[in-house]
């Protein structure tokens, strides 16, 4: 089991996986999200739950009246995401990030995940290799 | 004897156990060699789809030998799975069964489950594992490390099986083509998204055949429940032998309350 509960490792070792896409499979819990709606959260990273049948980042962030609230946004299968090329150091603890994603129907604060922003602009799509190799 | 003699003995018996199991463990699908006159099937096999999720049908590429790629988004097998034949019908009974099914809530996903023995072979592209020795070949999935035993030259069940996820299989080979007959499944759910249920009178009949050339092994279907099924559900996966081996699944599911039934919470 590979939970992440803080890394100080530098940036994501990204390139050599990142070949292979596959479409994110909310495989037991896709209509438990409302993708009919969508959230743009800027969060706080607390953790990264790197596992399977499904990873998850959880964060802080702040509620309508300015208080931190505590939440989770779920990602494809760690198996899945690591063929697009992710590790469990691609999300760090600390990290600031803006998730964009669909928002759970039965518990707030939740969201399937659709894409990452970084705060350096980067986008991350839940979806897509996180990097491709050279032609 | 004396102590160092034993202790050079002990030493080679071990490391000769411990060379097996890395060749097992690190063995490529074999898809050439032979075990008794039949195909050994042993090896890594992932499969050239990613499973039934109810989109269109699959546009993957055709196996080139390693884990799935270039899917893009929409790619999906077709309802009833991998080559499947669409929907399966429900009789009064499975409808009946279905009633209360909600797949948020129930999916066997949710309790790490594969739900069945056709699904979870091709679910989400794992890579499986197929070890054949003797009279057993074993399965191992890349779907929450769900392991089945095929036990060759039996000719019948045992009576008063009690019913599993994997049930009872028995596997014949007919020609170059293993048959594998499986009954004694707990009842459960065929296709998770949309909620077709099975009993515990399913029978299942697979036959697994290998091309070597191409190193593909291609598993046919037929799964029968004449209680919750008006017609058997049948299908085709094609595997290919992958370079990257079988890794634990290791379910851990987290996703809590946003998949429980409100009133269970």
């Amino acid at each position: 089991m590979t939970f992440k509960a803080g890394s100080h490792a530098g940036h994501a070792v990204v390139a050599v996986l990142g070949t292979w896409a596959t479409l994110a499979h909310a495989h037991h819990s896709n209509t438990a999200f409302d993708t009919a709606r969508s959230v743009d959260w800027s969060v706080t990273v607390t953790e990264f739950k790197f596992v399977n049948p499904h990873a998850y980042v959880y964060f802080t962030m702040p509620d309508q009246a300015g208080k931190t609230v505590a939440g989770r946004c779920e990602l494809s299968a760690r198996t899945a995401l690591t063929r697009m090329g992710w590790t469990i150091d691609t999300l760090q603890v600390g990290e600031k990030i803006t998730i964009r994603g669909a928002p759970g129907r039965n518990e707030a604060q939740v969201c399937m995940v659709n894409s990452i922003v970084r705060a350096n602009g980067t986008e991350i799509g839940a979806h897509q290799p996180l990097a491709r190799p050279a032609p | 004897m004396n102590t160092i003699l034993r202790m050079r003995m002990l030493c080679t018996v071990l490391g000769s156990v411990l060379a097996g199991s890395m060749v097992w463990a690190q063995a490529p699908a074999s898809a050439v060699a032979a075990s008794g006159g039949h195909p050994d099937l042993s090896g890594y096999w992932v499969s050239q789809d990613r499973g039934p999720r109810g989109g269109p049908p699959g546009r993957g590429p055709p196996g080139r030998g390693g884990p799935p790629r270039g899917f893009g988004p929409g790619a999906a097998g077709p309802p009833g799975g991998p080559g499947g034949s669409g929907r399966p019908q429900p009789t009064a009974a499975g409808r009946a069964a279905a009633q209360g099914y909600e797949q948020p809530f129930d999916d066997p996903a949710i309790q790490c489950d594969i739900a069945n023995i056709i699904f979870g072979w091709t679910h989400d592209q794992n890579v499986n594992e197929i070890r054949q020795a003797g009279n057993r070949i074993t399965l191992r999935y890349g779907y929450m490390d769900f392991v089945r035993t095929i036990h060759l030259g039996l000719r019948e069940h045992p009576r008063n099986l009690p019913p599993t996820r994997g049930g009872h299989s028995i596997g014949r080979w007919d020609g170059d083509t293993l048959v594998v007959d499986t009954v004694g499944l707990s009842a459960g759910v065929l296709i998770p998204i949309s909620g077709v249920m099975f009993s515990s009178q399913a029978h299942v009949v697979e036959r697994f055949t290998l091309d070597a050339g191409a190193k593909t092994l291609t598993r046919t279907y037929s799964f029968e429940d004449p209680l919750y099924l008006q017609q058997p559900h049948t299908g085709r996966d094609v595997m290919s032998a992958s370079r990257e081996p079988y890794t634990p699944y290791e379910c851990v599911e987290l996703s809590g309350d946003n998949n429980r039934r409100p009133a269970a919470k």
